[in-house]
């Protein structure tokens, strides 16, 4: 008598279907890792610009004599550079000015010091991003 | 007994399902590590010459923020045709309590920091500023005590304003590019 074939011994469909799958998942969760990382650094890379924007502003602020700095809407918004081909077209800055009395809170009257706020605005991805960086100036 | 037409083996259909499969696998992995080689190479520049921007920019403000003295004669603009915003910037250091000159400049994509010192045969340790002069009336001799880069990839750098400071920075490196921009009051002057 002819020995019976034992059963083929194979993948089903569900378990190949599940190995693929988890393979498929696997291969993409890494590269979206790609992406999200590139996002970063540019992230990071854009906020080092506008930092050092924030920063010309303050130093502009700090060669202007202190009685010209008026209370308010020191600057209102306006592109960093105005050639609109220069890349730091895309920065925004609004420069705030308040006073700070002796106890460094704000003030209504100007007892000597003031604050100077710099905003910095730029688009990330489609979303409006700021920065805000202070200095404080006396008489 | 058996013949030999009855071993078991491969149907050529199978063995090309199976050679189709593995080549697909392959194609797909050396896609996969080929593109996030070129991913991972265009992160690293772009970290790198941001890095390279950001140092180069703070410490170049730091030190003008107390420089004594500005010798390089900068344009109030950047726009004058005539008067084009110098890439190199020499100053007197505020930040030593010996007299030294700063120099900034760029060779090739490098930012060149140089200190220059000036004394008279006399007297080499002690350091002058370069507008003395001894009693024969000569000038000071000029030596350099140290210069170092400290940073890469910069494919322009523009220095102008007069009572504010501007520099600007460009950074390159492969494809990429990224601008710089800071302004500096120096204190001193």
């Amino acid at each position: 008598m002819r020995k019976k074939t034992p059963l083929p011994s194979g993948f089903t469909l569900i378990e190949s279907v599940i190995a693929v799958s988890v393979f498929v998942l696997a291969i993409f969760s890494i590269l979206y890792a790609f992406p999200l990382q590139f996002r970063q650094t540019k992230t990071s890379q854009q906020e080092s610009v506008a930092i050092e924007i924030a920063q010309a502003k303050i130093e502009e602020m700090i060669s202007t004599a202190y009685e010209d700095l008026t209370e308010g809407i020191f600057q209102p918004r306006t592109p960093y550079a105005s050639d609109p081909s220069n890349p730091m077209h895309l920065y925004e800055t609004q420069v705030d000015v308040s006073y700070l009395d002796a106890d460094m809170q704000q003030s209504a009257l100007d007892s000597g010091v003031k604050k100077i706020t710099v905003t910095v605005f730029y688009q990330e991805f489609g979303e409006e991003n700021q920065i805000h960086l202070a200095s404080i100036l006396n008489e | 007994m058996n013949k030999i037409s009855q071993q078991k083996g491969f149907t050529l259909l199978e063995v090309l399902i199976a050679v189709a499969t593995v080549v697909i696998f392959l194609v797909v992995v050396v896609t996969f590590y080929s593109s996030s080689q070129g991913f991972y190479t265009s992160i690293t520049n772009k970290a790198e010459i941001d890095q390279n921007g950001r140092v180069a920019l703070d410490r170049m403000a730091r030190e003008l923020r107390q420089a004594e003295q500005l010798v390089t004669v900068l344009p109030a603009t950047d726009s004058d045709p005539g008067n084009p915003p110098p890439s190199s910037l020499y100053f007197r250091d505020g930040h030593e309590d010996t007299i030294q000159y700063i120099q900034y400049s760029l060779s090739g994509n490098n930012i060149i920091r140089a200190v220059h010192v000036y004394s008279f045969a006399s007297d080499p340790s002690t350091y002058v500023t370069k507008e003395e002069k001894d009693i024969n009336n000569n000038p000071p001799t000029e030596s350099i005590l140290s210069s170092s880069t400290f940073a890469e990839f910069v494919d322009e750098i523009q220095f102008f304003g007069a009572d504010v400071i501007t520099i600007r920075l460009s950074l390159k490196k492969d494809a990429q590019e990224v601008p710089f921009e800071s302004k500096v009051k120096p204190r001193n002057l």
